[in-house]
């Protein structure tokens, strides 16, 4: 560890010799990064990653992103997908994490979250990304989250360009996507699709073979004219092994997931904005297993057959009103979000589960006052009304009051208080996995946020504390004797922050570092980590460093500890510029093989890393 | 007041035509490197570009296109037949492919700007360049 800390130290200090035009250039595309037009450092704890970012560490997936964010850590589930978790929850949380994919929401109604289903999307066509923590714009037009991911496609306008990637790792996984963009008669285009062929390491569990290999697709597709519309269309196609399935003796099935959407968007004068959007997404399952499944009342099955179906409909109009020190946003949204459970066979006994719909009506109003050029104050409230068909129908609320502050050039702050909601999925209240009930009683959590960041910003370095308390009544949980999620009647509160340094040795050389702790009672995942991000250029050479510290902790299933050792995820990406057209790069994961273990099954014990050690090379060629 | 609101906290969708202060450095950088057989007399289609340069001591700006010796050109639109008989710089790269008399570029493709200066065509029109733009010498467009 300690040859590996000098290895990254001593090699930020060699620069290369740089010509003055290439400079300018440097200067002219940082200047121009499309992140510095969509963030919005009034929306929340803001961390970016712009485009030269992403191509420099080698970001394929979006696991490659997520997996670096503070308070959060990455696991593997028994059916083999690795998801996000926030710091000290265990698995059998639901986070309210919300992804973005341009102005549209991945909102899914089967899933846990969105990343269930996007997590380990590609980011061929992605741009930048920007993460929003403790508190996110209600002008994002959301129901509330705990976190808010942001993708933003490649702009046309700055592609010009067909470009064609082929990857093939250590495991023998292929990798190949495609990108074509610009501009045609006045209509800007984007083209993308990725084929995927994922393999893994194998496992062992009862003496059956644990596999999560698959295949992904996807495509997406954008049309629009500047100022006036804008149309995008995405589709995700998702098979995979069943790994440990819901059993332990899994005899080898396959889970099919899909999500597809369509969003429009009709731009009109005076920052008036209209929306519809349509998407749906589907999974089905088959698990067998040798020795059985266990099911809510105790009794094996050997085998399951899910199949079911989801359709969501969105519409939205939003007007903004500009004055001299006033941005104030007003906006108007109705969802419909339908559930179709087609087949659920093998159970023992038939629980109620039904075909559900709920419909919101959303109301929200941001505004952004300037008191003076210094300091910015932020008021949001949004109204909502559930209506389900199923479950009771209730009345929610949002406010945020935030307050910015430039005290001089070198000190900034940000400060929060939120009250918020957390609205129980329908996966909770009106369809489960075999092995817990629903809760159709279920009702909201309220939440209060109270947060604060200073930022120290010199020419070359950036210091930020963030410290946030956070305080949760009737938080869903997950209640082990009763197997279904209540709410807990306690209040539960915790504090956390982080620290982050970042330095620029020029404009091609920086290093950011960066620790979190979060202060919890109960834990089931890690409650601290950090971070060291390492990016040098040497001529066509550029080299990203990385190395991702997740703390231990301990598991309690009644029947002992488990242990979970201290987690260092080291990864490598270099890559080298051949000509105008052809780019190699290889990059290795987890090249220490200490990355963080999960735990993926509680009756086997079975950990497994969460990312795997592997290499990949990779050929990029742009037309 | 709204500069500060602007640039910090809101949303900011800028015109794709907006000229950035980076890009007319270049641009001076690039014409600061280049010497042509007449006095250099810059016409732009682009007339922010063109208000921009004017304001640089070391060049002179024309109003129209027939004045000019060097043509730096945004809209293929904007061709005519005078402009035609010019030295042609691009700032869209599939122009250099449009207009075989075009001898260099500055351009966005795959999210970067690139400079281009196409080597044959600087050749035949008798136009020098100095070290500094070297780097940027092609054969041909790619």
């Amino acid at each position: 560890m300690k040859y590996l800390l000098l290895l990254l130290f001593t090699s930020s200090f060699l620069f290369s010799q740089n010509i003055m035009l290439d400079d300018l250039l440097k200067e002219y595309e940082d200047s121009e990064s499309l992140y510095k037009k969509t963030k919005q450092e009034s929306a929340g704890f803001l961390i970016v990653y712009s485009r030269d970012d992403l191509e420099r560490m080698q970001a394929y997936s979006l696991a490659d992103i997520l997996k670096t964010i503070r308070m959060y850590s990455m696991q593997v589930n028994n059916m083999g997908r690795t998801s996000i978790f926030q710091a000290g929850a265990g698995k059998a949380s639901s986070p309210p994490i919300k992804l973005y994919i341009d102005d549209f929401e991945i909102s899914t109604v089967i899933q846990r979250n969105a990343f269930d289903m996007y997590g380990d999307m590609d980011l061929y066509f992605v741009d930048h990304i920007e993460i929003y923590q403790g508190a996110s714009s209600i002008a994002f037009g959301n129901e509330p989250g705990s976190m808010v991911v942001r993708l933003y496609s490649k702009d046309p306008n700055r592609e010009n360009s067909r470009s064609l990637q082929v990857g093939l790792d250590s495991q023998n996984s292929l990798e190949i996507r495609a990108v074509d963009a610009g501009k045609v008669e006045g209509y800007n285009y984007l083209l993308y699709a990725s084929g995927i062929k994922k393999e893994s390491d194998k496992y062992r569990s009862n003496n059956h073979q644990l596999s999560r290999d698959g295949k992904r697709y996807q495509t997406h597709f954008r049309v629009s004219k500047d100022d006036n519309f804008r149309v995008d269309f995405d589709t995700i196609f998702n098979y995979n092994d069943i790994f440990g399935g819901f059993g332990t003796a899994p005899l080898g099935d396959e889970i099919q997931r899909s999500y597809g959407y369509l969003n429009i968007i009709k731009y009109f004068p005076n920052d008036i904005e209209f929306s519809i959007s349509a998407s749906q997404e589907s999974k089905e399952l088959s698990n067998s297993d040798e020795i059985g499944i266990k099911l809510v009342d105790g009794k094996l099955t050997k085998s399951i057959h899910i199949r079911i179906k989801s359709n969501t409909y969105k519409s939205s109009l939003k007007k903004r009103f500009i004055n001299d020190n006033s941005d104030l946003l007003i906006g108007a949204e109705f969802q419909r979000k339908t559930f179709n459970l087609q087949d659920y066979s093998g159970l023992n006994s038939l629980q109620d589960f039904k075909n559900d719909r709920l419909d919101i009506y959303m109301l929200y109003l941001e505004e952004l006052y300037n008191i003076n050029p210094e300091h910015l104050v932020t008021v949001s409230a949004k109204f909502d009304y559930y209506d389900n068909v199923f479950l009771k129908n209730s009345k929610e609320h949002s406010v945020k009051l935030g307050y910015t502050a430039l005290w001089s050039k070198a000190w900034q702050s940000k400060l929060f208080a939120i009250n918020k909601y957390v609205y129980p999925t329908l996966f909770q209240t009106s369809f489960s996995a075999p092995n817990y009930n629903i809760n159709p009683d279920l009702k909201s959590m309220d939440i209060n946020i109270f947060g604060s960041e200073i930022q120290y910003n010199q020419q070359k370095n950036k210091i930020i504390f963030g410290l946030a308390y956070k305080e949760m009544r009737n938080a869903l949980s997950f209640d082990k004797v009763h197997k279904k999620y209540i709410n807990n009647s306690q209040k539960k509160d915790f504090v956390r922050y982080y620290l982050r340094g970042e330095y620029n040795f020029d404009i091609d050389n920086k290093i950011s570092t960066e620790i979190f702790k979060i202060f919890k009672e109960v834990y089931s995942s890690p409650t601290s980590g950090g971070m060291i991000q390492l990016f040098n250029r040497f001529g066509k050479f550029d080299i990203y460093n990385e190395l991702i510290y997740r703390k231990g902790y301990t598991l309690n299933f009644g029947d002992g500890d488990i242990d979970i050792a201290d987690g260092y995820d080291y990864s490598v990406a270099i890559s080298y510029l051949v000509n105008h057209q052809l780019k190699i790069k290889l990059k290795a994961e987890n090249l220490l093989d200490k990355a963080s273990e999960s735990l993926v099954n509680s009756q086997t014990l079975l950990k497994i890393p969460t990312i795997e050690r592997r290499a990949v090379i990779t050929m990029e060629y742009t037309f | 007041m709204k500069t500060f609101i602007l640039s910090l906290f809101i949303t900011l969708t800028l015109s794709a035509s907006a000229i950035n202060h980076h890009q007319i450095k270049i641009i001076e950088k690039i014409f600061s490197e280049i010497s042509i057989s007449t006095e250099l007399k810059i016409w732009s289609d682009n007339k922010k570009l063109l208000s921009e340069l004017k304001k640089c001591t070391k060049f002179i700006t024309v109003e129209n296109p027939k004045d000019a010796t060097m043509i730096i050109l945004e809209d293929r639109d904007n061709l005519s037949k005078e402009v035609l008989s010019k030295s042609i710089f691009v700032l869209n790269y599939n122009l250099l492919s449009k207009i075989p008399k075009s001898f260099g570029a500055l351009f966005w493709k795959k999210g970067r700007p690139n400079i281009v200066i196409i080597k044959p065509r600087i050749e035949t029109q008798s136009i020098e360049i100095s070290q500094a733009l070297h780097p940027y010498l092609e054969e041909r467009v790619w």
